[in-house]
């Protein structure tokens, strides 16, 4: 009787390798190891797997974390935080002339569609990047970066940041717009396409 | 008319694998059969990369089979070729043949 595979490195693989195929993967795996491969043939194919996993979803985190760097940096500058705060109140002005509800909407419509424009920018450039982009795609990643977005603002307005300029400073204002653009990609990554097989062909 | 995509040389092997093996194509036969055929190791984490790269680029169509247990009770997924991957096929192999043809120094196996 064979023994068992390593249990950690089963665990790893059925949770740390992204997509549809881990349990096929896993599977393969386990078949090997049972018809006579080592122990540390199975824990080199398992640690392949991640990295090989990973690093496809790896460009998700470096294009947040590169437009999350960029974005923070030029709000930081006064010239840039003054363009900010300019644009902001150009756009916002027609809303105070407006009668409530209408001014509210406005407001609030306003305020949505400035924080979603980071959102759309980065989401643009990542689908580009992966060469899948397409409007359903794109629109469910829009509205889960949206939603992380609005979420992760109301919970940061219960954060006394402080007027310190701190490493943590930085990192707490622009932690809601890197959550957001990561889970607006992830929402939208593509999902493998069912083609019509052709069996048993020739050349 | 689809975009051309170019095949690499491991997504090459990938696609006669999956022709030679038909209909009994999922992961482990398929990384043996590159084993056997090119004389080289690959892990089934890199074939794995390879067949999505596929699927996405539409050469290729997957679907998931009965679990077994001896594999724990995990389904296999067998992969199979579409018209498309066999058309990039057949172009790869009219280019690398037109591109191997007069070339003297590799004629009868010397190289």
């Amino acid at each position: 009787m064979r023994s068992k595979p390593p249990a950690l490195a089963t665990w790893l693989v059925e949770h740390l390798v992204p997509g549809d195929k881990r349990e096929a993967l896993s599977g393969d795996l386990l078949e090997q190891f049972n018809q006579g491969r080592s122990a540390a043939w199975y824990w080199r194919q398992v640690l392949l797997a991640i990295l090989v996993g990973l690093s496809k979803e790896l460009l998700i985190l470096w294009v947040a974390l590169g437009a999350t760097t960029l974005s923070t940096w030029v709000f930081l500058q006064p010239w840039g935080h003054s363009a900010v705060a300019a644009g902001f109140q150009a756009i916002m002005r027609p809303g105070m002339t407006l009668a409530w509800p209408l001014s509210l909407i406005y407001t609030a419509g306003c305020f949505a569609v400035i924080n979603a424009l980071p959102v759309v920018a980065v989401l643009s450039l990542y689908l580009g990047l992966r060469r899948r982009l397409a409007l359903r795609r794109f629109l469910r990643g829009l509205v889960s970066g949206v939603f992380a977005l609005a979420l992760c603002m109301v919970m940061g307005w219960a954060v006394p940041f402080g007027r310190a300029r701190t490493p943590l400073h930085y990192v707490a204002i622009s932690l809601p717009l890197f959550v957001s653009l990561l889970f607006s990609m992830w929402t939208a990554r593509p999902n493998e396409e069912r083609k019509i097989a052709v069996w048993n062909v020739d050349l | 008319m689809p975009k051309r995509s170019y095949l690499g040389d491991f997504e090459l092997m990938v696609l006669l694998s999956l022709m030679r093996l038909g209909e009994g194509a999922y992961g482990v036969p398929i990384s043996r059969e590159i084993e056997e055929q090119s004389g080289r190791e690959v892990s089934v984490a890199t074939v794995y990369a390879a067949l999505e790269r596929l699927e996405d680029k539409g050469l290729v169509s997957s679907a998931l089979g009965e679990p077994t247990p001896e594999r724990g009770g995990r389904a296999k997924r067998y992969f199979h070729i579409t018209k498309r991957g066999l058309h990039e096929v057949r172009e790869a192999r009219k280019a690398l043949i037109n591109l191997w043809r007069g070339l003297k120094g590799l004629e009868g196996g010397r190289a």
